[in-house]
């Protein structure tokens, strides 16, 4: 069954976001048992709190895709290792949000569309040659769905660095986190011990630190970035 | 020597700090590990291990565990990390403009609850700075389990 054929059989009640098993295991690349699917998708409303799973309203609905999302990507490590995978769900999900009325089809719910998006912005980035960064970004993802105190990623910062990083393919690799508002931060230690950081901005600016052979540290555009940081080897890249 | 609430931590001494899973790395803390969220404008929370009376580092640490539990959600992946208060200081002052100040500030439950003030609260550079500053003093060997193995 490919993929397409799968999202054709999505079902959707109507109190409850329900992924379709078939769905899933095609988008997974796993078999999928149909306890642990409903484990992930009961996980998945404790996490919105039980008191808020009633009528299918679309905050609701859109919620229940997102930390489905999150869970499912816990649960199943192999989407870790296939960015592709994990962006198939975040649109699979946002197609079963967009088919709960013909309303929500010319009107997709924000909060869905930016998991796909998001999910979009990995592949972005592992196609320009960032594997590890997009690895590090879908478990960072499932991190987020463990903790309810981490901040969600901001998809505005996160399109920043995919854009960053598609200008700079010749960069090292860095690791990339969550600062407190959700924005992306990366990291790159360099050979002589100097410590590059930046913070990526949701307005495609970014906040620069280094820490090491040559001190620095100032906001700017993206494009202007390297600049800053032209006495390091790292400039150079 | 007694510290009464509001006194500034010694310079010898020892501060942790609660870090959860995504503000590290290979479980070492990230450079924004002690930066805050855009408004706040609270010191960065910490305890103060001396503070508890402890014959050692792990039983500070464990007393650190128990003064959180009711306030943090903290997961296995979270790490509490040690600074030395000192140190802190120095280093904060060679490498940005400001100056750091490590404050006991009990709260209820919470003897050793303790602030890092001196954040400037409208120069987000500076706080990464200092935030970045203050990830490179802490070692693998300053780190601790949130959650001990069972």
């Amino acid at each position: 069954m490919t993929a397409s054929t799968a999202m054709e059989r999505t079902t959707l009640t109507s109190s409850t976001w329900r992924p379709d098993q078939a769905v899933v295991e095609v988008l997974v690349g796993e078999p999928v048992s149909l306890d642990r699917l409903m484990d992930a998708v009961r996980e998945s409303q404790r996490l919105l709190s039980a008191e808020s799973v009633g009528p299918a309203t679309p905050e609701l609905l859109a919620q229940s895709a997102q930390s489905v999302f999150r869970v499912l990507a816990t649960a199943y490590p192999r989407l870790h290792e296939n960015p592709a995978r994990a962006y198939e769900l975040g649109l699979q999900l946002g197609l079963q949000q967009s088919r709960r009325s013909e309303s929500a089809r010319s009107q997709p719910d924000p909060v869905t569309w930016e998991v796909a998006e998001q999910g979009s912005l990995v592949m972005t980035i592992k196609d320009a040659g960032f594997d590890g960064v997009a690895g590090q970004l879908l478990s960072l993802f499932s991190l987020i769905g463990e903790d309810p105190h981490e901040p969600d990623v901001s998809t505005a910062s996160l399109r920043n660095l995919a854009a960053f990083l598609a200008e700079h393919p010749g960069l090292p690799p860095p690791s990339v986190g969550l600062d407190p508002n959700g924005y992306v931060d990366a990291e790159w230690t360099l050979p002589d011990d100097s410590l590059v950081v930046m913070v990526f901005l949701p307005d495609d600016r970014i906040r620069c630190v280094a820490i090491g052979s040559v001190d620095a540290s100032g906001t700017r555009h993206r494009r202007d970035i390297l600049e800053m940081l032209k006495p390091l080897p790292f400039g150079a890249a | 020597m007694i510290l009464v609430e509001g006194e500034h931590l010694p310079r010898s001494d020892h501060a942790s700090r609660y870090l959860s899973s995504s503000r590290l790395v290979d479980g070492l803390p990230r450079a924004t590990a002690f930066t805050r969220a855009e408004g706040d404008t609270c010191p960065i929370s910490v305890n103060w291990l001396e503070q508890l009376k402890e014959p050692d580092r792990e039983s500070e640490i464990g007393r650190v565990r128990e003064a959180l539990a009711p306030k943090l959600t903290m997961t296995k992946r979270g790490r509490i990390v040690v600074l030395n208060v000192g140190d802190a200081i120095a280093a904060v002052e060679d490498t940005s403009s400001c100056v750091i100040s490590f404050v006991h500030e009990p709260e209820e439950g919470d003897d050793s609850h303790a602030g890092i003030h001196g954040y400037p609260d409208e120069d987000k550079e500076q706080e990464l700075l200092i935030s970045t500053t203050l990830k490179r003093l802490i070692a693998a060997d300053d780190v601790y389990l949130a959650l001990p193995s069972p």
